[in-house]
């Protein structure tokens, strides 16, 4: 009681100062609502925003929220649009984004955007709208091009760090690196791995001579042998790595150049890259094996075989590896023997349908986790799974906070008993008590949920695809998965009674998705009734049927606020597409005329 | 090295439903992509219907036997459209993906003036492809398309041959990436009119020779020829030839995938007994060619 009252005599400097401590967002997010003074501090004080839907709130608000706001991360897409589930000018646009800050946050240093869709105008806004501007993340967005990365490298005198993964940039020459100013010399981090053109060498080179910071370099394709090993050479303090193209002979000056290079790179710990790898140019990696911690060699289907065995065998400190499905379990075989610490793995599929002699399979799981007991992260794509397995798998790594399975044909059951999957997901559960990340395939019924409802109770976020039988399969997860924030289901037999078992839930979410499921625009629109702080979007087909009518001549003025066809009687019509997020910005006004908020 | 004999499809049981549907012009190129799966707005109503599995309420008992059987329905469904695919796994948002469908749509259109739900029938190669499904972004979906390494295993033999194929993979690879579609005309023997068909969409030779009979399967069968006729034209065998950049006509197969994209710049199809006389034509015509070529030099 005494300690209460006396904080409301500390100074407001004080205060400040011991939310200072608080990076947790969540934490600081509640200590805003304790009272009105503690709001103010903590607004006022604010360096940091996540935005996990970028929906969720209204940009001005935000900005005007936050004014001494100096990063800023934002989510635009479903998770789904990454897999071509969502379709184009659906949204997620930036340019609201960035000029709002523009406007009330002027000391801007960062903004991490994933999969938004980002213009060259607002590239170039960015550019001259914060002075202090350093870092600039952006993950599977689209929308802008080299000339938008150009604006950004002229006119931000102290970038420091410019990341681009996996977005679609329209490519319109090489000349964007030229724009980094003579007198850059701050980078510390550029990443245009994910670049389709050419890139220009010279230039590159140059920038990277002026940048004695630079500590993480990703290349594209595009970039050869030759200039990485110049490059190399340039920077042996280099401590991430993204190849270029590492097709070489053996003989050139090149390959030798670059041997003795990365020898000298006595701080390299992450690599990624190897498109085109001849294995003379692994040979060139191994002296550096042995300190490594990260290793990507899912861009690299050349390295298999004995080829990869070789390498990854000195990796002996590795935490992250992510590969090909082509190494075959012959191939995690080593890795579990070499790879004592590894943590994350991840492996991808090379061939799509013929299960082959060189993918893996189920075996190659067990030897990874009875091998590599600290495995944390998973995500693992294969022909076959066993329920024995997987029970096998949870008792040797019970640590997992990330466990994604795909089995590529879907509902495939388990080929040793022709049973669902139920009972080895349901152990992964039982046994990883810290498991926030899940994805599950394969044969499942309703009793995978109940697992997952009654065990998963750290769970955050769920992807289920082609599973279940009824509604109560959703209905467990959403009673008994207490800290779910974000749920996507797609190809599974739940109706409008899953939908509304538990309307309050989804204000606790972030998310929910929904497509080719068996919910109405009766069970949608009552969800969006019962709900009004949720925003229950449908993405629908319908649109294809109206402009059927309107060629055959029924002249239907089709805009967006137009309620004509949502409410034109029929409401058990499936749902194809449903998006639900909770929200306090309202009904989103740059919806497209394919989405319908209800 | 391999030749490859452009022979008619080796999958009989095609043959009867091509046979069932003369009307019905199907020039689907063998990949899998004749449905909605790729064109999201313009998708007909129908197709969709057909991705979507769930339309009538499943069964409320959980027993795994009945589960299972309806799985393994489900499952054979699915394991019929992945492992009959023919041509691998298309993005089915990949321009040429689209354009395939586009096609097919201009010519169903052409065929049938009005469009029933029955055009998408399930014929094998028909099989609508999932969407979304697996769950790998489209960046690395490419790369599996792509997938040259099949044809670039490096030996460790000869170190010259070696640098020679590395070199012109790695050229046939940016030249791939930079340039996403390859469209070629193909000619098949005594019709005026050709195709187009994009190379880029193919990985192999064998995808190639799939794709082109189904294409020209059909070219046959809606001729309306008779059945004895479509059985001796399946039985006889035709020759794929291309003609690269200096004219020359060559068959098909003698050289790996990537060297044959970079040369490649129309495709023939002809039988088998006309290629000779051709042949013989052709070696006057290409001797006259290197008289020419000759003269050049030395001017």
């Amino acid at each position: 009681m005494k300690v209460q009252s006396a904080m409301f005599y500390f100074p407001e400097e004080v205060i400040e100062h011991i939310f200072s401590f608080l990076t947790h967002h969540p934490d600081r997010n509640t200590v805003s609502t304790v009272c009105k003074a503690w709001y103010k501090i903590e607004r006022l004080s604010r360096r940091e925003v996540f935005v996990g839907n970028c929906y969720a709130i209204r940009p001005d608000r935000a900005a005007a929220r936050f004014p001494g706001l100096r990063s800023l991360t934002l989510k635009g897409k479903p998770h789904f649009a990454d897999f071509d589930l969502v379709p184009p000018d659906w949204g997620g646009l930036a340019g609201p984004w960035i000029e709002a800050m523009a406007r009330s946050c002027p000391n801007l240093e960062e903004l991490r955007m994933k999969r938004m869709v980002v213009s060259d105008e607002s590239l170039e806004l960015l550019a001259h709208a914060f002075p202090n501007f350093k870092a600039l993340v952006l993950v599977s967005c689209e929308g802008f091009s080299t000339d938008g990365l150009a604006a950004v490298a002229r006119s931000c005198k102290s970038l420091r760090e410019l990341d681009l993964q996996e977005n679609e940039i329209e490519d319109r020459g090489p000349r964007w690196l030229n724009s980094f100013p003579d007198m850059c010399t701050s980078l510390v981090s550029l990443n245009f791995a994910c670049l389709k053109g050419e890139v220009n060498l010279k230039s590159l080179e140059r920038l990277v001579c002026r940048s004695p910071n630079l500590k993480c370099l990703r290349l594209n394709r595009a970039v050869p042998v030759e200039t990485l090993a110049k490059i190399m050479n340039q920077c042996p303090n280099l401590e991430d790595l993204g190849t270029g193209s590492l097709l070489a002979d053996q003989f050139s000056e090149a390959y030798v150049s670059l041997i003795s290079a990365l020898q000298k790179c006595k701080k390299l710990r992450c690599l990624s890259g190897f498109w085109d790898a001849s294995p003379l140019c692994l040979l060139a990696v191994y002296p550096i094996c042995a300190n490594l911690t990260g290793l990507n060699l899912s861009y690299a289907p050349t390295v298999q075989g004995q080829d990869f065995i070789n390498l990854i065998q000195h990796c002996v400190k590795l935490l992250r590896l992510w590969v090909l499905d082509s190494v075959g379990d012959k191939g995690l075989a080593v890795v579990a023997s070499a790879c004592k610490e590894l943590q994350e793995l991840r492996v991808f599929p090379s061939d799509l349908f013929a299960a082959g002699p060189a993918t893996v399979t189920e075996e190659g799981l067990v030897a990874i986790s009875t091998g590599c007991p600290k495995l944390n992260s998973l995500l693992y794509f294969c022909h076959s799974m066993t329920n024995s397995a997987l029970i096998t798998v949870s008792k040797n790594c019970p640590n997992f906070t990330r466990f994604r399975l795909c089995i590529l044909e879907p509902r495939k059951p388990d080929p040793a008993t022709n049973e669902p999957l139920d009972e080895g997901f349901g152990a992964v559960v039982k046994t990883c008590k810290n498991l926030r990340r899940f994805s599950i395939s394969g044969l499942l019924t309703d009793q995978v949920f109940y697992y997952i409802g009654k065990y998963a109770k750290a769970l955050e976020m769920l992807s289920i695809a082609f599973a279940g039988d009824t509604d109560q399969g959703m209905t467990y997860v959403l009673n008994g998965c207490k800290n779910l924030r974000k749920l996507e289901i797609r190809d599974c037999p739940f109706g409008d009674g899953a939908l509304l078992a538990d309307v309050t839930k989804y204000e606790t979410m972030r998310s929910l998705w929904m497509s080719s499921c068996d919910i109405s625009l009766r069970g949608c629109k009552a969800l969006a009734t019962k709900m009004p702080s949720l925003n229950v979007e449908i993405i629908n087909e319908w649109e294809a049927e109206m402009e059927e009518n309107l060629n055959n001549g029924v002249a239907e003025v089709i805009s967006n606020n137009n309620n004509k066809h949502i409410n034109n009687g029929n409401d058990e019509r499936k749902v194809e597409k449903l998006y639900v997020y909770r929200t306090v910005g309202g009904p989103r006004t740059d919806a497209p005329d394919f989405v319908w908020t209800l | 090295m391999k030749t490859i004999q452009f022979e008619t499809p080796a999958r009989q049981e095609n043959a009867p439903m091509m046979h069932e549907s003369v009307n019905h012009l199907d020039l689907s190129l063998g990949i899998s992509s004749s449905n909605d799966a790729c064109n999201y707005k313009n998708a007909p109503k129908t197709a969709k219907r057909m991705i979507s599995f769930q339309t009538e309420p499943i069964d409320a008992s959980p027993a795994y036997k009945k589960c299972v059987s309806v799985s393994s329905r489900m499952a054979f469904d699915y394991s019929y459209l992945f492992s009959h695919c023919p041509t691998g796994f298309v993005d089915p948002w990949s321009l040429a993906a689209r354009q395939q469908k586009a096609a097919a749509e201009q010519a169903h259109l052409k065929a049938n003036p009005n469009p029933t739900s029955s055009k998408i029938a399930m014929e094998p190669q028909q099989a609508p492809v999932v969407v979304g499904w697996p769950p790998i972004r489209s960046s690395r979906k490419s790369l599996i398309n792509q997938n040259l390494t099949k044809s670039c295993t490096i030996d460790g033999k000869d170190s010259t041959l070696k640098s020679e194929k590395l070199a012109e993979t790695k050229d046939a690879a940016i030249r791939l990436e930079l340039r996403p579609t390859l469209y070629v005309k193909v000619n098949m023997e005594g019709f005026s009119v050709g195709r187009k068909i994009d190379l880029s969409a193919h990985n192999s030779y064998e995808s190639l020779s799939r794709a082109l009979q189904n294409m020209f399967c059909n070219f046959l069968s809606n001729k309306l020829i008779s059945k004895d006729a479509h059985a001796n034209a399946n039985n006889s065998e035709f020759i794929l030839l291309y003609e690269d950049y200096e004219g020359d006509k060559i068959l098909v197969g003698d050289v790996p995938w990537e060297l044959f994209l970079k040369s490649v710049k129309r495709l023939y199809i002809t039988r088998h007994s006309s290629a000779q006389e051709k042949a013989g034509d052709g070696i006057k015509d290409s001797q006259k060619e290197e008289a020419n070529h000759l003269n050049d030099c030395s001017n």
